[in-house]
């Protein structure tokens, strides 16, 4: 689709109004087209306005379920007995590039619970590894805001690219490669890319490592596992592996492996 | 677990009412309570919640008709929202108009899809013909007067058609079918009047502004 051809839609697309072929031209133009994108970005807003005159009581339950199905389940997890071999840190979101949700006491209360102190401290030096410091939240903003992106994640991937690295392919039951995952030396492990099929949104892809022969959950990428993503692998991974599993993840597989890829035994020193 | 997950322990419902009051985020930016979202911090979502859930709420149930689904996709646009935070770019846009476009997309979804026929067809009783009435709603901002201003300026055919496809969830083909003119017509017609209230409203905030 051409620029003047999108350029006519992009009030009927900033309205959902457009059928789904449309959409997704649109979207392929918008990622290239700032002038699209920022005529995108003021229909919203105008959108938006309209909107806020439709402004209605919203039942005390939605913030309840909102509350439940979010963080409600962090809290239950610190209560509770450490999972066996879960991996909180990695639990929700190592897909998404935000290391920086290693700064949340709450979170090291759980990492160190789940993964002991030695996975604490990575979770701190992966947090000084972006540069975040715990506790200042309102005068960091701007710079966080840079590094919170996904696309700088994929820069971090590049430079871990750039030096000293292993390549794991992930392999499907059919042999073609599912995923690829890049290993730097110090256990930093990029997922950069994948072909996995989205899963339903009440399952989750969940990778594992096989440390001396036992499956340890590295972390969830998500239903949709297209982003780039980074977790840790320890000294001794001689495998990766990639199952579906239910939203929230499992302590250990409890479905098939849909990708596997075998770890050097020197990428992690 | 379903079931645990939606019955809260009356600790976790006193958390909650205790989130809810924070007041330290209160003055917080878009771009600050997103990185306390992407941090997991409770208190970020439930400022985000407070700013915006009546926004998406009403937009939910404006196309929904069905309070039941308005309140399902509310509760799925921050649930996504904390799962995703670094979907929202603060360079482009607020935060509230990125969940209330998050918002009607599930709800055009769901409109759209044969799971909300009962609804569509509520809803076709509901709303006689093509007219989307505005007037009903309760104006309660000034920002919301000026866009009705705004609004009010275009020429029927835009306004009537930026109705139909914002609050109906319809289709430019669609609302092209309903005005019996052609589909180009209508494309452009939302574009331009989407633009006449914009640059309306950069007038009247310069205007204010003076």
């Amino acid at each position: 689709m051409t620029h003047d051809e999108t350029e006519v839609l992009l009030g009927a697309y900033a309205l959902d109004a457009t059928d789904e072929e449309e959409r997704e031209q649109v979207e392929a133009h918008l990622t290239s087209c700032a002038r699209c994108q920022a005529e995108l970005t003021a229909h919203r807003e105008m959108a938006a306005m309209m909107a806020t005159g439709t402004r209605s009581e919203v039942p005390a339950r939605v913030w309840e379920q909102v509350a439940a199905s979010t963080f409600s389940g962090l809290a239950r997890q610190q209560a509770t007995a450490p999972p066996p071999l879960l991996s909180p840190l990695t639990e929700t979101r190592p897909a998404q590039g935000r290391l920086g949700l290693a700064g949340l006491a709450g979170r090291l209360r759980a990492i160190s619970f789940g993964l002991g102190t030695a996975a604490a401290a990575a979770v701190l030096a992966l947090a000084s590894f972006f540069g975040i410091e715990v506790g200042q939240l309102h005068s960091q903003v701007h710079r966080l805001d840079q590094q919170f992106t996904s696309a700088n994640l994929a820069k971090a991937a590049a430079l871990a690219a750039a030096g000293p690295h292993v390549t794991v392919a992930l392999a499907a039951s059919d042999g073609a490669r599912a995923a690829t995952v890049v290993v730097t030396p110090k256990g930093y492990a990029y997922w950069i890319s994948s072909r996995l099929a989205d899963l339903p949104r009440s399952e989750t892809y969940q990778i594992w490592g096989l440390v001396r022969g036992r499956p340890v959950s590295l972390g969830l990428l998500g239903p949709e596992p297209s982003q780039t993503g980074l977790f840790r692998l320890e000294a001794g991974t001689s495998k990766l592996m990639v199952t579906a599993e239910p939203q929230g993840g499992v302590p250990l597989p409890t479905t098939a492996v849909l990708a596997l890829g075998n770890v050097p035994p020197t990428a992690v020193t | 677990m379903t079931t645990r997950r939606r019955n809260l322990t009356s600790a976790e419902a006193r958390r909650s009412e205790h989130i809810v009051v924070n007041s330290d985020l209160v003055g917080a930016s878009d771009a600050a309570l997103t990185v306390g979202v992407a941090r997991w911090l409770p208190e970020a979502l439930a400022e985000v919640y407070r700013r915006n859930a009546g926004a998406v709420f009403g937009l939910a149930k404006r196309l929904l008709v069905e309070g039941a689904l308005a309140e399902e996709v509310t509760q799925e646009v921050f649930v996504r929202f904390w799962e995703h935070p670094e979907r929202y770019d603060p360079a482009r846009g607020s935060l509230r108009a990125f969940l209330l476009a998050a918002a009607h997309g599930r709800a055009v979804d769901l409109v759209r899809s044969e799971t909300a026929r009962r609804a569509r067809e509520q809803r076709a009783k509901a709303v006689s013909g093509t007219g989307y009435d505005l007037e009903q709603e309760v104006v309660e901002l000034v920002a919301n007067e000026r866009v009705r201003e705004a609004l009010d300026k275009l020429p029927d055919a835009q306004r009537t058609a930026i109705e139909l496809a914002y609050f109906g969830g319809h289709t430019y083909r669609e609302v092209a079918t309903m005005q019996n003119e052609p589909e180009g017509t209508v494309k452009s017609r939302i574009r331009v009047g989407l633009r006449s209230m914009e640059k309306e409203l950069a007038h009247l905030a310069e205007g204010t502004n003076r």
